[in-house]
Order: C-alpha cells, then structure tokens, then sequence
C-alpha cells in the first residue's frame, strides 16, 4: 500500500493548510465537566482542564467511596474538526495505571463533552477490556 | 446511590467502582464476542469524503479492519489491521466496541468504534506527522451493514 500525502478526500491539502504552523486551540475546554449520570459505577466523576505551556491538561477523578479516586493529571492531544480548523472540537488523553490503560477519546456536542473510554487491563485478573460512553457538562468552578 | 466498598489505595486495583476485580474474579471465560462487529459496513452518507466502506473480519479469534476511503475513480484501500475489541463492562463478554491504528507514514489515524442501535459509529483521529501545518482532526461517521 501506498500513500501519498492524503489517504481520503478530506486530506487534501488546501493553500490555507499549507501555510504556517497548524494551531488547534484548546479553550473550548478548560474549566471543570462533571458527569450527567450520577448513579453509573464505571464512570468518570469528573475532570478539570488547564492549559499549561500550550499543552491542554486532563486531572480526572473516578467514581469511588467514600472520595473520588484521584487518577492524576496526563497530557492531551487536540483536534480540530477539519484540516483548516483551528477551534479543538476533540481531545484524546492515556492514563497508564500500571495494571490498567485507559484511552480517552472525546468531542464536544452542543455545549456536552462526549467522552469514551477504552480500558484494557494487564494484570490478568479475568477482567475484560471494557468501553464505556458518558456525557459531562460545565461547572462554573472546580468544588465537588 | 449504590454503597461500594472504599478503594484499597496500597493495591491500586481498581480507580473506578466498577472496575473492581471481584466483579470478574469467578474463573468465568470472558473472551470478547466480536460477532456483532463482522461484516461489511458502508457509510451512511453515500457522498462521503471520509471513510466509505469497513470490512470487519474474525479471523482464529481476532478482529481485523479493512477501511476504504473515498477517493476516485475507486475507493482507497488502505490494508487491514488488527482491531482490539472492547466489552461493555469488567463482567462482560458483550462485545461493545473496537479500536484499530492506521500509520500511514505521513499520518496517524485511530478508530475508535462502538455498536448503536445496528449502526457502527466510528470516530476517527487523524494526527498528522508531516509537518504540513493541516490540523489534527476528527470525524464521526454512521455505517450500516
């Protein structure tokens, strides 16, 4: 197989993305989401983003009692929604728990971050490789 | 609101609820079923500038994608890869969904797919390696069988 500089249509580069560096800014989701589903035991509590040196950052919390788990902060990769779009539409983050990874693949939807969850585990405890979809809106600040 | 036990911190096994080990600790087989994701699934939207056509395979109990990409006169093959099956919970062997990675030397593509209601919906995360300054960008696109 051979591939050029694009593999499908929408690649093709257009004058506009072939001039200067490509910038996807990431503010559309800095601040604090929570999750809309308060009662599934699988989700994500809640996430805090920042902006750090340009990079976005993801601290995200899981579901636990009494306190949430604290999984830490990991670095983010941005997407646009186009190849001439600067707006971040999109974020995919890793979360390496040593028997644990779990990939967070997100996009906005109408003022809702969609985020799925890929979980792959190591630690041979008989637990499947699991994938979860939730929804999380905006806080105005990061209490919980 | 469900009453769970506190979080062994020392062992680390689990950093959500639902993930706890003595939810799959039963000696139980939990191979994947990846019979909903094989077939031939075409893009929904029959002018698309994206991915047409996935052919999802199983073979000796893996899964495979094939993916086409619009382009003209024919399709784009882009070669097949193994996908990683994802279930819908730790106790579960209900296959939910899959992820597969395209490298295609000038960019990375992931797919990351899951089963609604008969349609497999894909997203895919294009990252691109050339320094072409086209920005990193995702799709969401529909396939029915």
């Amino acid at each position: 197989m051979t591939f050029r500089d694009f593999t499908s249509v929408v690649d093709y580069r257009t004058r506009e993305a072939n001039s200067g560096p490509s910038r996807v800014d990431p503010s559309p989701f800095v601040g604090t989401w929570v999750n809309t589903n308060d009662s599934a035991p699988h989700r994500i509590a809640r996430l805090v983003m920042t902006v750090r040196d340009g990079i976005l950052m993801v601290h995200a919390w899981g579901y636990c009692t009494p306190d949430p788990c604290d999984w830490g902060e990991a670095s983010a990769d941005v997407y646009a929604d186009s190849i001439n779009s600067q707006t971040a539409m999109s974020f995919t983050a890793v979360f390496d728990f040593g028997f644990m990874e779990t990939h967070l693949q997100t996009n906005l939807k109408r003022g809702t971050m969609v985020i799925a969850t890929a979980n792959k585990f190591s630690d041979l405890s008989g637990r499947s490789d699991y994938y979860t979809r939730e929804f999380f809106y905006q806080v105005d600040d990061d209490s919980f | 609101m469900i009453e769970l036990p506190v979080k062994n911190m020392e062992t680390g096994e689990y950093f959500r609820a639902g993930d706890r080990a003595e939810l799959a600790n039963d000696g139980v087989d939990r191979t994947i079923d990846l019979a909903p994701f094989v077939g031939t699934w075409i893009n929904t939207m029959r002018d698309t500038q994206g991915f047409a056509k996935l052919i999802v395979s199983n073979r000796d109990g893996k899964l495979f994608v094939q993916a086409f990409a619009a382009a003209a006169p024919d399709l784009c093959d882009w070669g097949e890869v193994e996908a990683h099956p994802f279930a819908d919970r730790v106790d579960s062997r209900k296959g939910a969904g899959f992820a597969a990675h395209y490298d295609t030397g000038s960019s990375e593509v992931v797919f990351q797919a899951n089963m609604n209601l008969g349609l497999l919906v894909v997203l895919t995360f294009n990252r691109f390696k050339d320094g072409s300054s086209r920005a990193n960008y995702i799709c969401r696109e529909f396939f029915h069988r």
